[in-house]
């Protein structure tokens, strides 16, 4: 089966400083997928890369087994690539009901079945009875979850989510996740950079580490978690450190 | 006491009008942050061509206005390819000064083609006076005001109620995130820009309907729509009447009060007063959306 996003030697620079070197990683179709690292280790350019908001220097980026690397937002979008966040990036001065709308504009159906969907959508997460609510006045963590369910209305192969349980409430950070898991069985592939490793245990079914713009480790949470190059990337110390690399 | 009455709906009216006038103007600058410094000369050129096909081709003034609005729209989506799309990422003083570049272009054109001569309207069967008691109306004004007031509502609720008025306000906002969720964001900023343009003509078509105009005066009503855009703020049709129609209700009275030669210094004093009680101008202008 065809991986829905697969990457080869993606590199990406800013002026003399490397983001992304060389990585190479795919996700299966129907997976949950954590990527973790430390602080700077490249996780959200990589992120911006999968999507469109930027292009890479040098690599690969296939969707679907199409190569989209250098290719717009939409372009990534309209081949079933969307994402969250770290802060929620809600078009505040419009309803939560407008919000969910808005990426449905060139598809192909009238605005009553658009409609319908967006409020099972709402329906979801809690949001129902705020579809007519200035998004602007939405608590943060609502604000995340809108974004979530915004990011499902173009039924996306995989969505790639920053940072999704990061400074929520525990309560939305269940609904989060019940809601991730929900839509995860019913096909769509998620992508979740997080540094809440517990969440991401709990959810995914492979993890990756990048540090220094590098994939270090691959695989199940608890191979990734145990793995020396990752205790020493967060830590700056373990086996790997004092020379006892494989 | 009639001439106070007289003077308020006068005023509204031709408030009216420049809401129609000024909404071009807002729609660029609050969905595109562009700031339209040709908005005027396509106003004229609106007019104009307007004027030429009334006058020249003894045309039906009612039923010449949307063709403008085509024209103009047809125009601007030309503009778009082979300018602006350009200019997205460029800074304010570079899309400024293309912006410029164009005012000058349309403003040479119109006066090679027709000159520099005052032109007014053969208004036709516009031209009548409602009179109630002693209040005299001219259905022109009337008319203008009307046709406004029936596409800045038209407009409100395509902004509001539509897809892609939606969809437009919230590239509005963050354009680069209305690309990341799947908005061709070239394509509806192409037809946001026609519509500016074509709505700049159209508050051309309208102001010829209640005034005469020159093409070398173009920058008096440039003035005027950024003094209405400043005080109704930005992309929000309604604002935007409402901000028009106290302009026009503070020129008639003020008109009344004080010498005429006079009039133009308080408008500009009202612009002033605006931008103070605002404390932000245009900057403050830039950080908002529709």
């Amino acid at each position: 089966m065809t991986n829905v996003i697969e990457t080869e030697t993606l590199t990406k620079s800013f002026g003399g400083m490397t983001a992304v070197s060389g990585t190479s990683f795919s996700v299966e179709p129907g997976t949950i997928v954590g990527l973790i690292g430390p602080n700077g280790s490249g996780k959200t350019t990589t992120l911006n890369l999968l999507n469109g908001a930027i292009a890479p220097d040098q690599g690969t980026i296939r969707v679907q087994g199409e190569n989209l690397a250098g290719k717009s937002s939409t372009a990534f979008v309209k081949a079933g690539v969307t994402r969250t966040f770290q802060n929620p990036r809600v078009f505040s001065t419009v309803t939560a009901m407008e919000n969910l709308l808005v990426p449905v504009l060139h598809t192909r159906g009238g605005k009553a079945g658009f409609t319908k969907k967006a409020e099972e959508l709402l329906e979801t997460v809690g949001l129902l009875g705020h579809r007519d609510t200035p998004a602007s006045e939405l608590s943060g963590g609502q604000q995340k979850l809108l974004e979530f369910v915004r990011a499902l209305m173009t039924d996306p192969h995989i969505v790639l989510m920053d940072e999704p349980f990061a400074g929520v409430h525990p309560s939305v950070k269940e609904v989060m996740r019940e809601a991730i898991v929900e839509r995860n069985k019913a096909g769509t592939a998620f992508m979740i950079v997080s540094h809440e490793i517990p969440d991401l245990t709990r959810l995914c079914s492979r993890i990756i580490c990048m540090s220094d713009g590098q994939v270090i480790a691959e695989g199940t949470p608890g191979e990734v978690t145990s793995h020396p190059l990752v205790i020493e990337a967060y830590l700056g110390q373990g086996p790997a450190s004092r020379g006892e690399r494989g | 006491m009639n001439e106070i009455v007289q003077s308020l709906i006068n005023g509204a009216l031709l408030g009216g009008v420049y809401g129609g006038l000024a909404m071009g103007l807002s729609l660029l600058l609050g969905v595109l942050r562009i700031v339209n410094l040709a908005h005027s000369a396509v106003l004229i050129f609106g007019a104009l061509l307007y004027w030429q096909f009334v006058n020249g081709f003894g045309l039906d003034p009612l039923l010449m206005i949307a063709p403008v609005v085509l024209i103009a729209y047809l125009f601007g989506l030309g503009v778009h390819r082979g300018v602006t799309q350009y200019l997205t990422r460029e800074s304010d003083s570079t899309v400024m000064l293309a912006f410029f570049g164009l005012m000058i272009i349309l403003e040479s054109i119109a006066i090679m083609i027709w000159t520099t001569d005052t032109k007014t309207v053969a208004l036709g069967y516009l031209s009548g006076v409602i009179r109630i008691g002693d209040l005299n109306i001219p259905v022109s004004r009337v008319v203008a005001a009307a046709i406004t007031l029936v596409v800045l509502v038209a407009l409100h609720f395509f902004l509001t109620r539509t897809l892609t008025g939606s969809a437009i306000r919230g590239m509005a906002q963050n354009r680069d995130v209305a690309a990341m969720v799947g908005i061709n964001v070239e394509k509806l900023s192409r037809r946001v820009f026609g519509a500016g343009i074509a709505l700049a003509a159209f508050g051309g078509t309208v102001l010829s309907l209640v005034s005469s105009f020159s093409p070398q005066e173009h920058t008096r009503w440039l003035a005027w729509a950024f003094l209405v855009v400043i005080l109704g703020g930005l992309g929000s049709a309604m604002r935007t009447l409402v901000a028009g129609i106290a302009v026009g209700i503070f020129e008639t009275v003020v008109g009344l009060l004080i010498p005429f030669q006079y009039t133009y210094l308080a408008l500009y004093a009202l612009l002033a007063v605006a931008l103070l009680i605002r404390n932000e101008g245009l900057g403050g202008i830039k950080q908002r959306t529709i």
